[in-house]
């Protein structure tokens, strides 16, 4: 059991919550992991991790269903059940000595916000860093008020776009891709993270092959309706893959023949 | 090779033209350069220039009933700025605006049409490159079309 300790707001629908145990702690979860945390009396869902310190969690939840709602919903002091950590995260330890590139759009920036404050804390070798990150308007970009820090970071390019603006926006306008297609990219030496919408990822995955990028070194991130998280009862079915436990985080080599599947 | 030639020869718009062909190009071309805010391009008035961008960043806008103007697009840095000069009844569709201190090549839309009538193969080649942008700007815009940031949970 876990217990709220702070709620920053993020858009209309949209929250990060920070959560403390308030008996037995969960195994520590890996960047790209997800947790199900259970609002009382109302339901469980799957939430990807979104940072963590110590024993605390950080998740940024959008209020989509009932459950979600009343978890969006949570103030300081609202008991949430965890069950995790499941599934199979980011391999960032692999990708290290190479060139990264993180492209993430809509709630998807949530799941590599601990790669991007993982990067942040690593002065490790002299690779390129780059972050892309999209939204629908401006005021839907998550982790705004980190976002300065992140550019500012040495050694990382950040850049953010949205699909529409209103006059005054000073960012950029436009789908990720078309921030991919502007920064300096070594195909052969570099890995990607990405994670969004599933049309979204095909885009940025099929630029990234155009670009050079190996279907194996590009990791995406897949959200399916899991229900039990431990890969027994089938909701995540995504043809030979469970993406509860296979997944939600698998390479494009191996998930690119499934997408393409209709109705998988 | 001009200040512009050396500058056109490394946008990737115009990447395989023959030398003659961008010593041509540069002749109708002139460097401009816009405040923030200030208009490049107005929606209707005549496409009479087309702008291949050196430094600062344009947005593309449309006037929105009710909601003022709306940005749909930016441009920046190596990017080419309107497309409305190739296809009558050249006028442009949107308004365009600096965001920020801009610099850019501004080439004769007029004199282009002129010098790709007279030399067909310059013509398809650039007529080639231009559907490349017109087809990325596309895709952009039906994926955007689909509001996918909206559904996802």
């Amino acid at each position: 059991m876990y217990e709220v300790v702070s709620v920053a707001d993020e858009a209309a629908d949209t929250v990060t919550l920070s959560l403390d145990p308030l008996d037995r702690t969960i195994d520590p979860p890996a960047p790209g992991q997800f947790c199900m945390l259970w609002a009382f009396g109302v339901g469980e869902a799957p939430i990807s991790l979104a940072g963590r310190d110590r024993s605390r969690l950080v998740h940024t939840i959008r209020g989509v269903g009932p459950v979600t709602r009343a978890l969006v919903a949570s103030r300081p002091g609202t008991p949430i059940g965890v069950r995790g950590p499941f599934g199979r995260g980011w391999e960032l330890d692999e990708a290290r000595d190479r060139d990264i590139v993180i492209v993430a759009g809509g709630l998807g920036v949530a799941p590599v916000r601990p790669l991007v404050l993982d990067l942040l804390a690593d002065s490790g070798p002299d690779r390129r860093r780059t972050v892309l990150l999209g939204a629908k308007r401006p005021d839907q970009l998550l982790y705004r008020a980190e976002l300065e820090r992140w550019r500012t970071a040495p050694g990382l390019v950040v850049e953010t776009t949205v699909d529409v603006a209103p006059a005054g926006w000073r960012g950029n306008v436009g789908l990720v891709t078309q921030l991919l297609d502007r920064v300096e990219l070594h195909g052969e030496r570099t890995t990607a993270f990405v994670c969004g919408p599933e049309i979204m990822m095909r885009f940025v995955a099929l630029d990234l092959r155009r670009r050079g990028v190996a279907p194996e070194s590009i990791l995406v991130s897949l959200e399916r309706n899991m229900h039990c998280a431990i890969g027994h009862c089938g909701h995540c079915q995504l043809g030979p893959a469970i993406v509860c436990t296979d997944g939600p985080v698998l390479d494009w080599a191996t998930i690119e023949p499934l997408l393409a599947v209709p109705g998988l | 090779m001009t200040g512009i030639e050396t500058f056109l020869a490394g946008v990737d718009l115009l990447a395989d033209l023959t030398p003659e062909q961008l010593a041509e190009l540069s002749g109708l071309a002139e460097e401009r350069s816009f405040e923030p805010d200030e208009r490049v391009l107005e929606m209707d008035k005549p496409a009479d220039v087309f702008h291949v961008l050196r430094s600062g960043r344009i947005a593309i806008e449309v006037e929105a009933p009710g909601r003022g103007p709306l940005i749909i697009e930016t441009v920046g840095s190596g990017d080419v700025l309107g497309v409305s000069w190739l296809l009558p009844p050249y006028r442009w569709t949107f308004t365009a605006r600096a965001l920020e201190p801009t610099r850019t090549v501004a080439i004769d839309a007029a004199a282009v049409r002129t010098m790709a009538e007279r030399d067909p193969a310059f013509g398809y080649r650039l007529y080639q490159r231009f559907a490349v942008v017109i087809h990325q700007r596309l895709v952009s815009a039906r994926v955007r079309a689909l509001d996918l940031y909206d559904g996802d949970s």
